[in-house]
C-alpha cells in the first residue's frame, strides 16, 4: 500500500483520533488513584520487565515494561501482587506514603525463587498468565537458554530458540534462523535496540549472542507491535543484563572450544552498575605450534558486551550498552624460493559493532518515555597478498575485497498508561544506513596490470513512526496498531497496520486473531543462506523495491495453572518482493563483476511472491523438577518467480513438512540436573541434477538436467543432544557435560552431484551425493562463580 | 472449539498453493544450430542419463533410428543418420536462409519432437572510424542497424590478423542483450545501434584487423550463455552459484534447436 506523504499524515492523525477515543471509552478507569513505581530484582538490583501486576480485587492486569516501570490504578489498603516466573510472588499493601511520594518513584523488589525438589504446584490467578495480546511470541530467559544442551558446551541464545515450533535452523548446524518459511535474511536481530546485521560466529555455526550478558530474548513470529518492523518474518529481541547494582562478581567457563569471563557489580551500590562480558576461541593458539613455517592456518573468533547504567534520580536513568565480535581467518605460506621466500597471506575476516544509548524518564505516574542513540556497524574485509622476493626486480600483487554497513539511529518511544486495562505506546525511529556493498582494490609491480580501486556505496535514510493501543477486560483483549516506514529510494511512505483480538473463553483459555503487515527496504545477496561473511547487504531500489509480508494468524491458549501451558497458532503469510537468485547467478567474490567490472547485484537477483501457512503447537511446563517444552509444526512454503520455474509455483528451500522439537529438564538431585533436546525436521526442497545430456556424441563433458526448480527432497534430519549440569556444594561453580548427535546420526548438510568413473569399461555415472558434517560431539565446560 | 475447528479448515482451504507433481525427465536430448553459412546441417538426437546411471564415455549417447526433418516455408528436408559424426547431416546448398523461419521434427519410436527457430537476419556491419595513431594507439568503431522487429542478440567479437604485429587491449564483446531502443538512432524502422569500440596497440606500420558481428537467436543466446557459466564452475564455487538450468525449445526433449548468422568486417589499417 504506497501512500503520498499528505495522505499518509492524514491517516495518522485519523489514528490518534482512535486512540482518543478509545481514551474516552474507558476513561470511568480514572476514577482510582494511580500507582506507578519499578520493579527490581531483590538481589541484584537489575530491573525486570514482563512481571505481571494485580489488584487484588480487579480482574485486569498490567505489566512492567522493557524497563521494569509499571503504572496501576489502586486505592490505600489494596493489596499490589507481583507475578514473574522464576520469582516469588510479591504481596505488597498500599498505604498512604506509596500516594504521597510523588516526586519519588516506588521501587519493589522481587526475591528470586529457589528451586525446591518437593515443590507443590501453586495454581496461577487469571491475572497472572502471561500476556494474550502478545500471540505468536515466544520467550526464554537466561536460565532456559542455559539449560539447553548445544554443540561443543557454547550456550547460543539464538540457537535455543531453534528448539520452538516455528522456528527453524536454515541448515544442518547452522545459528541462521527460518522463521515461518521465511529466509535467514528476513528476521530483525535487534540488540538493546541496536540491529546486528551478521549475527554469526564460525561460518554460520554459532550466533554472535554469548549467553552469559544475555537476560532475555523474544522472537515474534507474527502478529509483530508497532514499534518493530524493517523485516518480513521475524524481530528477534535481544536484551542485555544491567549488572548487579548490590555486589561485584566475577562468573566464567572454560569450554573445549573457547572460554569467557563476566564481571559485573556496582559502580554506585543501588545507583550505577556495569557489565563486561568477553569470550574467546583459542583452537587457533593451540594449533599454532603445531604448524610448519612453511603454512600457518588459523582461526578464531571473539567477542565483548559491556553494560553501563545509571540512575540519574528517581526518574530519570541512563543505560550505555555495546557489543563488539570478531571472526579472523588467515592463511601464511612462506615457500622457499632460490635463496629468498615466496610470501602468500591470506585473510579474511568479519566484524559487528554496536552501540546504544538510552535515556529513560518518568514523566509522571503513567507516562513513561524513552530515547536511543544507536550506532551498528558490520565489516567484511578479504585480502590476498603476494611478494616474490627472489625475482629481479622483485614482484608484488594484493588485492582486497571490503563490504559493509553502518547505521546512525535515533529513537524515541513513549509508553502511557491510560488505565489498568489500556496502555497507549507511540514513538519514532530515524536511521541512516551507509552500505558500502562492494570495495575491490587491486595492485601489482607489473606494469601493464591496472590499480584499481573500485567502489560502490550507498546512503539512504530510513524512518518510521508508530502508534499502538492495547487493552486487557475480562472477555475481550486487543492490541490496534500501525506504523509508517519510509525509505528514502522509494519516495513513497508506507502504512503497515497491526492487530490483535482475543476472547477469553473461560478461565484460562483464550482465542485469538491478529493481522500484521510488515516492510523490508534491505535486501541480503546470499547465496547459501547460511550467513557468510561474504553476504552482501544493499537497499532497495527503484528496480528492486521493498518486500512486503503480510500475516494472519490464529492462536488458541490453554493455561492448565501455573505449570502447564498449551499454545496452538496457526498462520498464512503472504510474501511479494522477496528476492531469490536468477537461474545459474553467481556470488563467489561478491557479485558477477569480478575486477573492476561494475557490480549489477539487480541483474543477478529476481523478485516474485511467497505463500506460507502452517499450524504450530506447543506444550510447556514451567515449574517443578521436571520443565521444558515440546512443539509440533506442519508448514509449508511455496514461492512464485517469473524468471524461475517457467513461473510455476516450487517449494522454498526452508518446505520442511513436519517439525518435532523437545527440550527437557530434569533435575535429578539439588546439584544434578539432566537435560535432553530431541529434534525431527522432514527433508526441506532443493535444487539438484536430476539427469544429465549431451549436446555431442563424443564429448566426456556433460550438461546438467533438472526437472525443476527445488524438486529434490533431502532426507528427514533428526537428532538426539544430552546434557548433565553438576553443581558444587557451595553453589559457586559447575561442570556442564554434553553430546551432541547422540546416535551419530549423519544428517544432510547440504547435497552436490559427483562423478564416478569406471576405467575398465570406461563409464561414467554422476551421483547425488549427501554431505555431512556435525558428527557425535561430546564436550565438556567448567563453569565458576565468584562474589 | 467450534471456531477452532471452523478456522482451521478455512486456513487449509485458502492454503490451497499448487505446486506441479514431480516429472520425470525427458528421455532424449537434441542439439542443432542452424548458421546459413555452414555447408553442413548437423542434428544430434542423443537419450539423456539419470543420476547413478551409466554412461559410456567414448560413445552411445546417440539415437540412430530417429527420423530427421527440417523444414521451412516450401521444403522438407529428410536429414540422414552418419555412423562417423554420431549425427543426423544433410548438405546445406542454400536450403538454410537469414530471415526465415525452420521448424525441426524429430520422430523417435512412438514421441515426435518439435522445434522451431527463426534465422536472424544478416546485419550489415559499417566501420564508422578506423586509426592508428602516431604513437601506435589504434581504434576501431564499428556500427550496424537493425530492424524494429528483430529480436536478435548480438555480439561484436574484434581479432587481430596473427602476421601484423598487433597487441589488442581489449575485445570489445560487452553485449550480451538486445539494444536498446533510442530515438536519437531511430530512423523510419530501423535501429542503429550505438558505437562498437575495438582497441589495440599496432607496432607495425600496417594492421589487420577482423571484426566480426554475431546474431543469435534468443533461444540459442541463452543456451550458449548457461553452457558457458556452468562449464567455468568448479566443484568449489558450485556451493555459491544458483544451479544452471537449461531451458529447452524442443518439445518433449531437453535441449536447443538454435541459429545464428555472422557478419564480418576485415580491415586494413596503415599508420598515419
Amino acid at each position: 500500500m504506497e501512500l503520498s506523504f499528505r495522505r499518509s499524515i492524514l491517516i495518522l492523525i485519523k489514528f490518534m483520533k482512535l486512540i482518543l477515543a478509545l481514551f474516552f471509552l474507558f476513561f470511568p478507569f480514572f476514577a482510582l488513584c494511580q500507582i506507578s513505581g519499578k520493579v527490581q530484582d531483590a538481589e541484584t538490583g537489575e530491573w525486570l520487565s514482563g512481571v505481571r501486576i494485580y489488584v487484588n480485587n480487579q480482574k485486569s492486569t498490567v505489566q512492567s515494561n522493557s524497563y521494569g516501570f509499571f503504572s496501576i490504578n489502586a486505592k490505600l489498603s489494596d493489596t499490589l501482587n507481583f507475578y514473574s516466573v522464576g520469582y516469588k510472588r510479591l504481596q505488597y499493601v498500599l498505604d498512604a506514603k506509596d500516594f504521597k511520594t510523588k516526586d519519588i518513584v516506588n521501587i519493589y523488589k522481587l526475591p528470586q525463587e529457589e528451586i525446591k525438589l518437593d515443590e507443590v504446584t501453586v495454581l496461577a490467578n487469571r491475572q497472572e498468565l502471561f500476556n494474550k495480546s502478545e500471540m505468536s511470541k515466544l520467550s526464554l530467559s537466561l536460565a532456559d537458554i542455559k539449560s539447553i544442551p548445544m554443540i561443543l558446551g557454547e550456550k547460543d541464545p539464538i540457537k535455543a530458540l531453534q528448539f520452538l515450533p516455528g522456528i527453524q535452523e536454515i541448515s544442518e548446524g547452522s545459528a541462521s534462523l527460518s522463521v515461518r518459511g521465511g529466509s535467514a535474511d528476513q528476521n530483525l536481530m535487534i540488540l538493546d535496540d541496536a540491529t546486528v546485521y551478521n549475527a554469526n560466529h564460525l561460518f554460520g555455526f554459532f550466533s554472535t549472542f554469548n549467553a552469559d550478558p544475555i537476560i532475555k530474548i523474544d522472537a515474534y513470529k507474527g502478529a509483530y507491535p508497532a514499534q518493530y518492523g524493517g523485516r518480513l518474518s521475524s524481530i528477534i529481541d535481544v536484551k542485555m543484563r544491567e549488572g548487579n547494582k548490590k555486589e561485584f562478581s566475577v562468573e566464567g567457563g572454560i569450554g573445549l572450544i573457547s572460554s569467557r569471563l563476566l564481571l559485573e557489580g556496582p559502580l554506585k551500590t543501588d545507583k550505577a552498575s556495569f557489565l563486561i562480558a568477553a569470550r574467546r576461541t583459542y583452537a587457533d593458539q593451540l594449533i599454532l605450534p603445531f604448524q610448519s613455517e612453511r603454512e600457518k592456518t588459523a582461526y578464531h573468533f571473539g567477542d565483548i558486551n559491556i553494560k553501563l547504567n545509571t540512575t540519574l534520580n528517581s526518574k530519570n536513568t541512563l543505560h550505555l550498552s555495546s557489543y563488539a565480535g570478531k571472526d579472523r581467518f588467515y592463511q601464511k605460506n612462506k615457500i622457499p624460493r632460490r635463496e629468498s621466500f615466496l610470501l602468500n597471506d591470506v585473510n579474511l575476516d568479519w566484524s559487528n559493532i554496536t552501540l546504544t544509548t538510552r535515556w529513560n524518564k518518568i514523566y509522571n505516574d503513567r507516562l513513561f518515555h524513552n530515547a536511543s542513540l544507536v550506532y551498528s556497524q558490520y565489516d567484511m574485509n578479504f585480502g590476498e597478498s603476494t611478494d616474490q622476493d627472489y625475482l629481479d626486480p622483485s614482484r608484488f600483487e594484493s588485492l582486497s575485497l571490503n563490504s559493509g554497513i553502518r547505521d546512525f539511529s535515533s529513537k524515541i518511544d513513549y509508553e502511557y498508561f491510560l488505565s489498568n486495562a489500556v496502555q497507549i505506546k507511540w514513538g519514532g525511529i530515524l536511521t541512516q544506513h551507509y552500505f558500502r556493498p562492494r570495495e575491490f582494490s587491486y595492485e601489482s609491480s607489473r606494469g601493464l596490470d591496472p590499480i584499481v580501486n573500485n567502489s560502490i556505496r550507498s546512503s539512504n535514510l530510513e524512518g518510521a513512526v508508530y502508534g499502538n493501543i492495547s487493552g486487557d477486560f475480562s472477555k475481550i483483549f486487543y492490541k490496534l496498531g500501525a506504523r509508517i516506514s519510509y525509505f528514502e529510494n522509494l519516495n513513497k511512505p508506507q502504512l503497515e497496520p497491526r492487530f490483535v483480538i482475543g476472547y477469553n473463553v473461560i478461565h484460562s483459555q483464550s482465542l485469538s486473531i491478529s493481522y500484521a503487515r510488515m516492510n523490508q527496504f534491505l535486501h541480503l545477496i546470499s547465496n547459501t543462506g547460511n550467513g557468510l561473511p561474504t553476504d552482501v547487504l544493499i537497499p532497495s531500489t527503484v528496480n528492486l523495491p521493498r518486500g512486503r509480508s503480510d500475516i494472519i494468524g490464529f492462536s488458541y491458549t490453554h493455561h492448565f495453572n501455573s505449570t502447564w501451558n498449551f499454545v496452538f497458532d496457526s498462520y498464512y503469510k503472504w510474501i511479494k518482493g522477496n528476492i531469490a537468485y536468477r537461474n545459474g547467478a553467481s556470488f563467489l567474490g561478491i557479485g558477477t563483476g569480478a575486477g573492476n567490472e561494475p557490480f549489477e547485484w539487480e541483474d543477478n537477483l529476481v523478485q516474485g511472491q511467497s505463500w506460507n501457512y502452517g499450524y504450530e503447537f506447543l506444550i510447556q511446563k514451567s515449574k517443578g523438577r521436571f520443565t521444558g517444552f515440546a512443539g509440533y509444526t506442519l508448514a509449508w512454503s511455496i514461492s512464485q518467480f517469473d524468471e524461475l520455474n517457467d513461473g510455476k509455483p516450487f517449494y522454498n528451500n526452508q518446505d520442511r513438512r513436519h517439525i518435532l522439537e523437545t527440550s527437557l529438564v530434569y533435575q535429578l538431585r539439588d546439584r544434578m540436573k539432566l537435560s535432553t533436546n530431541f529434534i525431527f525436521a522432514s527433508g526441506n526442497a532443493l535444487t539438484v541434477a536430476d539427469g544429465v545430456f549431451f549436446t555431442k556424441d563424443k564429448f566426456s563433458d556433460y550438461l546438467e538436467l533438472y526437472s525443476g526448480f527445488n524438486r529434490f527432497r533431502a532426507e528427514n534430519t533428526h537428532r538426539l543432544d544430552l546434557g548433565l549440569n553438576l553443581k558444587s556444594k557451595k553453589n559457586n561453580s559447575s561442570w556442564d557435560f554434553s553430546i551432541y548427535n547422540v546416535y551419530f546420526r549423519k544428517n544432510p548438510y547440504q547435497y552436490t552431484s559427483r562423478e564416478v568413473l569406471n576405467s575398465v569399461d570406461r563409464t561414467k555415472t554422476v551421483f547425488i551425493a549427501r554431505q555431512w558434517l556435525l558428527p557425535i560431539i561430546p564436550s565438556v565446560t567448567y563453569n565458576f562463580k565468584l562474589r | 472449539m467450534r471456531l477452532l475447528i471452523v478456522f482451521l479448515t478455512l486456513c487449509s482451504m485458502i492454503g490451497c498453493v499448487k505446486v506441479e507433481p514431480f516429472k520425470e525427465i525427458p528421455a532424449y536430448s537434441v542439439y542443432s544450430i542452424l548458421n546459413p553459412a555452414d555447408s553442413i546441417i548437423s542434428v544430434f538426437v542423443g537419450r539423456t542419463f539419470r543420476t547413478g546411471e551409466f554412461f559410456s564415455i567414448d560413445s552411445g549417447k546417440a539415437i540412430a533410428n530417429a527420423r530427421v526433418e527440417i523444414r521451412n516455408k516450401s521444403t522438407t528436408k529428410i536429414i540422414e543418420f552418419d555412423n562417423s559424426s554420431k549425427s543426423y547431416l544433410a548438405n546445406n546448398s542454400g536450403f538454410l536462409r537469414a530471415g526465415e523461419e525452420y521448424y525441426l521434427s524429430i520422430e523417435i519410436e512412438d514421441e515426435i519432437l518439435e522445434g522451431y527457430t527463426l534465422i536472424p537476419e544478416l546485419p550489415t556491419l559499417k566501420l564508422d572510424q578506423a586509426e592508428i595513431t602516431a604513437n601506435s594507439e589504434g581504434q576501431i568503431q564499428v556500427f550496424w542497424e537493425k530492424s524494429k522487429l528483430d529480436n536478435s542478440i548480438y555480439r561484436l567479437v574484434g581479432s587481430v590478423d596473427l602476421r601484423s604485429n598487433v597487441f589488442a587491449l581489449f575485445y570489445w564483446d560487452q553485449d550480451e542483450g538486445v539494444w536498446e531502443t533510442s530515438d536519437k538512432l531511430n530512423s523510419s524502422n530501423v535501429i542503429k545501434s550505438p558505437l562498437g569500440s575495438f582497441n589495440f596497440v599496432s607496432s607495425s606500420k600496417e594492421a589487420f584487423v577482423k571484426i566480426d558481428l554475431f546474431s543469435f537467436d534468443e533461444n540459442y543466446d541463452d543456451f550458449r550463455k548457461k553452457e558457458n557459466v556452468f562449464q567455468l564452475r568448479s566443484d568449489f564455487s558450485r556451493l555459491f552459484e544458483s544451479p544452471v538450468i537449461f531451458n529447452s525449445n524442443v518439445s518433449n526433449s531437453i535441449g536447443i534447436f538454435g541459429s545464428y548468422v555472422v557478419s564480418s568486417l576485415n580491415i586494413k589499417m596503415m599508420k598515419e
